[in-house]
């Protein structure tokens, strides 16, 4: 709870609350801000913006507003399972592979690290076309399944120098059950870690999702924002100057990933205060300004040789 | 001896040639641009038995064929290396004159010893047999001087068009080569108009004329300029420049992209194969399969696709609309059987409120309570219409398809397999609908005979509604048992009758050969004022070698 | 050295276990690759003709377990296979030829992003805090945030398409032919220029942030608090103390985001008709090509597993104290 109110108190955190709870609130309550479906033929092909509709339609005269809005749904989805997938795991292999160490620690960090060097996109690309006409569900899986290497990584290495500290030892003393320690004593310290590794795999997921699925490997008949992608480079949209189809599903997701990326800047901040805080630094400028001061009086024509603009 | 004069004459006149335009060389030299595939990189591969990667203009720009049929003239035959074909009188035998003084690119002689080299060639190896020959020859001889019979197994008046696709290659070349399946042939000899590979790259190749081509006198052009271009949006852009001259590819809004921005450019789209949606008549689903069997059913399916707007929205007003009840379509209009649109007609019209009165009067409806139509014994109908993965357009078309059915209260969706997949469960009656196109051609025959006769319905996605018709089969099959024109056409006109009457196909359009040319550099163009033959440069299409000997520089 | 040793060996077995994947995955996919290399729309072969080029193209039948070890003898001796849609051309003749487009294509983007984000990140650190911080650091991290894929259709259309200021697609223009001069050299700039920028971009922030956090935390340490107590300038201190030594993670980060990248381009080239690797897998995929994928695939790992191997080395130069035995 500290740690959420320590986010909601970082400006950036908020500002990056507030755009992705709009695209959460947009897709969730997509009926309320669009009366089309976005699965139907609503107007002639190609329209560009009017009033009717307010980004325009796709070559099969559907609605690019409802597409993107109901779009949001899957696409969030995918990226927010995915994530949770890839943070269950990174813990699942990270926590044990850093309390338990000796040879659970040297085959699990074996794991993670061919896992990190198998190039990930290409394989993906092969899963997915292995798979054949992949759901957003499958994505979201195989995406998880191929993604946890490097959180679990970072939470092994967080989990092997809380292990050394006293109040673990001292559990260990008192005959605490290993899954209590690691749930009760060592879980509860590794929270920023976690929350920072869970963004950044949500914002991981969204991208690998649109990217997969602009490249022709998803179901073309879902509706996402990576198949709107699909769709307009499809029906060469950008050759048409149908620049609102380009557009709006690029906006969402870049949208999308600032928000996560602020909020994870700030959780960063948070976890590393170092990172924020400013009084080191002041204090030498200040002592800089006031030595630059008395050199100026001083011995001002030296100083102006030694002075370099910033 | 009269050989070596003749090379020492040929060497003397291109010595006097090199001297005549040797100041005006690039300039008068006349180079026509196309783009007769679309791939990343050229490879120098001129090898005619090769299915994937040999260079696209290999086929009759090198090789020149013994006839070319034209499809769009009722196959009217324009005789290449032959100079006449006729059928046996029990149609088991077809014989090939073969045209006197043609030399090969190379100055030897060309004969008839070559075309049975040739024939002989396909029986060596399958992979070497890319028209699936082989088994349906009986055995190749010369007859006299001059003429190659050709024995068949089974009667087939249809065979010459396969016949002639066949590439006739020198034998005193090609039985030095160990391993014809492996052999690149990069420095080609042949018989066509373009056999001397002027410069080649990866980016570029020109392919120049035939020193001894045989019909020199038609052909105008010197060279063949073909430079790499792997996307349509690359090839947009070229041909907006003005850089290329005869292309074949996808262009969507042509006039308002192409057209409107480089006023040279032309267009002309014939009609080509049909395209049709079908249901699995052994669908693995009871609910579906009863509905699939039931001819109301069929019809209502067919009255609920909105033509017109797969025609405008995913033919970009490329295709026309097929309202056929056979799936005939546009390219066979010559022999259509009016009878059959006067009776079924208007099974075969967008009428969304008849279909639904159609299902109604025949017992459907919403007994479960789910939104969806039940079938009249109550059990539930509920299909996936399959169309393969990236074919973008036919997705978009199963869409607009789906759509129709979606109003009627029928609870479909579109599916996109892969290939490779969709292909297998249709063969094996593993699907419930899906949307295919058909093969064109001369005739309707190998539409119909593909898509209809039931000994297919296991070998391809074509026949695969799985529906057998004995008596359609028989009339199928007796089409290419006869030479006579109308007796040809009163079966074709049955054919139509018998599948309009049973609804086995939904047609919905038909697709359209994709042809743009630059009218600037060059001129003889075939279009829709002038439609000598079916325009395109794509290599399956013989008839290019008529259209490249009819243009002349400007 | 026994931390290169044990390195090594690390990289052999990643490099072992690649190739059972690359073995295994292909093998799975559904369909056969001589269907779908000759199932366009309209074409029929006999069953004969396929069985006859199945062998051609090398389709060995038998045991899996035969077929593994057949794998990856060939794989050992360099032998990659034949491509499929590109036959007869061998795997490594189309992978050679792509190759290097993707090294300059992806080399380019990354070290551009290399240099400019370090050299942001140093300026960010020092003004922390600052509207020039403020601006640039969330900045990078959103541009990280965003993925190649909307870069490049943005640019696309933008440049390559709305104004055409540069051309959209392609490594040069067809006209041309590869040789070295001017003409050549300044058309293959010129079409590298977005799918470069497109790269550069989304890398920067994965450059700017460390470095700036590097050198934050660095200014907060004793040599550097003695550099200023000896009343050096600013400048002097944050480039000689500070950066020299915030850099060091960063090279080794460099390195393994070129092995990481060449995978990752993928996008960039796909847009933008780059004939790379990325490129290759791509219309390899699309056309079911199996010993393409899986020859692509090999690649691309053994990419990943060298950088990395030249980020240990890095490592061992610039931290001294893994020279004395230490452990990674």
């Amino acid at each position: 709870m500290n740690f959420l109110k320590l986010l909601l108190g970082n400006r950036k955190a908020s500002i990056g609350l507030v755009i992705v709870l709009f695209f959460v609130v947009l897709s969730v309550a997509a009926p309320l801000f669009s009366d089309y479906s976005p699965t139907k033929r609503v107007s002639r092909p190609h329209q560009s913006p009017s009033a009717e509709h307010i980004m325009g339609t796709t070559r099969m005269g559907r609605d690019v507003f409802a597409q993107l809005a109901y779009g949001g749904r899957t696409s969030l989805a995918v990226g927010f399972g995915a994530g949770a997938l890839v943070i269950v795991l990174a813990i699942g292999f990270g926590i044990t592979a850093g309390y338990f160490g000796g040879v659970v620690d040297e085959v699990l960090s074996s794991m993670m690290n061919i896992m990190l060097v198998i190039p990930q996109l290409p394989l993906l690309m092969v899963l997915a076309a292995f798979i054949g006409e992949a759901s957003p569900l499958v994505i979201a899986i195989i995406i998880g399944c191929t993604s946890w290497a490097w959180s679990a990584r970072v939470i092994r290495a967080q989990t092997m120098a809380i292990r050394e500290k006293e109040f673990v030892s001292a559990a260990q003393v008192l005959g605490e059950p290993a899954w209590r320690i690691i749930l009760v004593e060592i879980l509860p310290n590794l929270i920023s870690i976690i929350g920072a590794a869970f963004i950044g795999a949500v914002i991981y997921s969204i991208m690998l999702e649109a990217t997969l699925e602009f490249l022709g490997l998803g179901d073309p008949t879902a509706v996402t924002w990576g198949i709107m992608l699909y769709n307009m480079s499809n029906t060469s949209a950008i050759l048409i100057g149908a620049w609102w189809e380009v557009i709006a599903p690029c906006i969402a997701i870049a949208m999308v990933g600032a928000g996560l990326a602020l909020m994870n800047f700030a959780v960063d901040e948070i976890a590393n205060p170092a990172l924020r805080s400013h009084t080191g630094l002041k204090r030498w400028k200040l002592k800089q300004a006031q030595r630059k001061k008395i050199l100026e009086a001083g011995k001002q024509s030296l100083a102006k040789q030694q002075q370099v603009p910033l | 001896m009269f050989n070596k004069l003749s090379i020492l004459g040929t060497a003397v006149l291109i010595g006097l040639g090199t001297l005549a335009s040797a100041d005006s060389l690039a300039a008068e030299r006349s180079e026509l641009t196309l783009v007769a595939e679309q791939r990343t990189a050229w490879d120098r591969n001129f090898n005619p038995y090769l299915t994937a990667n040999k260079r696209a203009t290999t086929f009759q720009f090198i090789y020149e064929p013994l006839v070319v049929f034209n499809a769009l003239k009722g196959n009217q035959a324009h005789y290449r290396l032959a100079t006449a074909h006729e059928f046996s009188d029990d149609l088991k035998t077809i014989r090939f004159t073969i045209r006197d003084g043609v030399k090969w690119s190379d100055g030897e002689q060309f004969s008839a010893k070559d075309v049975l080299y040739s024939f002989e060639q396909i029986k060596k190896d399958p992979v070497l047999d890319t028209q699936a020959l082989a088994d349906r020859i009986e055995s190749v001889s010369i007859e006299g001087e001059n003429v190659v019979a050709i024995k068949l197994k089974n009667v087939d008046t249809t065979i010459a068009n396969k016949i002639v696709r066949v590439p006739i290659v020198p034998q005193h070349i090609w039985s030095q080569i160990d391993s014809p399946t492996t052999f690149k042939n990069e420095t080609p000899v042949g018989t066509g108009p373009f056999t001397e590979i002027d410069s080649f790259t990866a980016q570029l190749y020109v392919q120049c004329a035939n020193p001894h081509y045989y019909d020199a006198e038609n052909l105008d052009i010197d060279c063949l300029k073909m430079p790499q271009i792997a996307t349509n949006d690359q090839l947009l852009a070229a041909a907006i420049k003005g850089e290329l001259d005869w292309t074949s590819s996808f262009i969507p809004d042509i006039d308002r992209v192409l057209i409107s921005a480089n006023p040279s450019y032309n267009y002309w789209y014939p009609a080509a194969g049909s395209a049709s949606f079908l249901v699995n008549f052994k669908s693995p689903n009871p609910g579906n399969r009863e509905a699939f069997n039931d001819i109301n059913f069929r019809r209502a399916f067919s009255m609920t696709v909105d033509r017109q707007a797969v025609v405008d929205i995913a033919g970009y007003g490329y295709w026309s609309t097929n309202q056929y009840a056979s799936g005939l379509g546009e390219q066979f209009a010559s022999w259509n059987n009016p009878q059959v649109d006067a009776e079924f007609g208007q099974y075969n019209r967008y009428d969304l409120e008849g279909a639904k009165q159609l299902l109604s009067d025949a017992g459907y409806k919403d007994t479960d309570g789910d939104g969806f139509l039940n079938t009249p014994s109550g059990a539930e109908i509920s299909f996936k219409v399959i169309v393969p993965n990236g074919w973008s357009d036919f997705v978009s078309t199963a869409q607009i398809g789906v759509e129709g059915l979606q109003e009627l209260g029928v609870d479909a969706s579109v599916s996109t397999p892969e290939f490779v997949t969709l292909t297998e469960n249709m063969k094996s009656a593993d699907f419930d609908a899906a949307f295919t196109n058909y093969f064109g051609g001369a005739t309707p025959y190998r539409y119909f005979q593909t898509g209809f006769h039931s000994s297919m319905a296991d070998k391809d996605r074509f026949g695969a509604h799985h529906y057998a018709d004995p008596e359609l089969d028989s009339l199928i099959d007796s089409f290419t048992k006869t030479a006579d024109s109308a007796e040809q056409v009163k079966i074709m006109q049955d054919i139509q009758y018998r599948i309009g009457a049973n609804q086995t196909t939904i047609p919905t359009m038909s697709t359209v050969y994709l042809y743009q040319f630059n009218d600037k550099r060059f001129s003889g163009w075939f279009s829709e004022a002038n439609p000598q033959a079916v325009p395109v440069v794509w290599p399956d299409q013989p008839e290019r070698l008529l259209h490249v000997l009819a243009l002349k520089p400007r | 050295m026994g931390f290169i040793l044990r390195r090594l060996f690390f990289y052999l077995a990643a490099f072992m276990v690649a190739v059972v994947i690359n073995f295994m995955l292909p093998r799975l996919m559904p369909g056969d690759p001589v269907t779908a290399m000759l199932g366009g729309r309209g074409a029929m072969m006999t069953y004969d003709q396929i069985e006859a080029l199945r062998q051609t193209f090398g389709f060995v039948d038998g045991p899996l377990i035969q077929q593994f070890f057949s794998y990856v003898s060939s794989v050992f001796q360099g032998d990659l296979g034949t491509s499929v849609q590109s036959f007869p051309e061998t795997v490594s003749t189309i992978l050679g030829r792509a190759f290097g487009w993707t090294l300059f294509l992806t080399g380019a983007g990354t070290l551009l992003a290399f240099i400019v984000g370090s050299l942001l990140g140093i300026l960010a650190a020092w003004n922390r805090g600052g509207w020039f911080d403020s601006i640039v650091s969330p900045l990078s991290l959103i541009l990280q945030a965003t993925p190649q894929l909307v870069f490049g259709l943005l640019f696309m259309f933008v440049f390559g398409v709305t104004l055409q200021w540069l051309p959209s697609g392609y490594a040069f223009s067809p006209e041309l032919t590869p040789e070295f001069s001017w003409l050549f050299i300044s058309d293959v700039a010129a079409h590298a220029i977005l799918p470069v920028f497109t790269v550069f971009i989304v890398q920067l922030g994965g450059f700017l942030i460390p470095m700036r956090n590097n050198m934050i935390n660095l200014l907060n340490e004793d040599y550097i608090t003695m550099g200023k107590a000896k009343g050096l300038s600013q400048l002097r201190v944050m480039l000689n103390y500070g950066a020299r030594n915030a850099v060091l993670p960063s090279v080794t980060s460099l390195s393994m985001a070129l092995g990481m990248v060449i995978g990752g381009a993928m996008v960039v080239e796909v847009i933008f008709n780059y004939p790379g690797l990325g490129t290759v897998l791509y219309n390899a995929i699309l056309a079911r090509d199996y010993q393409l994928i899986q020859g692509q695939l090999l690649v691309m790992t053994l990419f990943m597993l060298f950088f990395n191997f030249m980020a240990d080395i890095l490592y061992l130069f610039l931290d001294p104290r893994l020279k004395h035995g230490g452990s990674a």
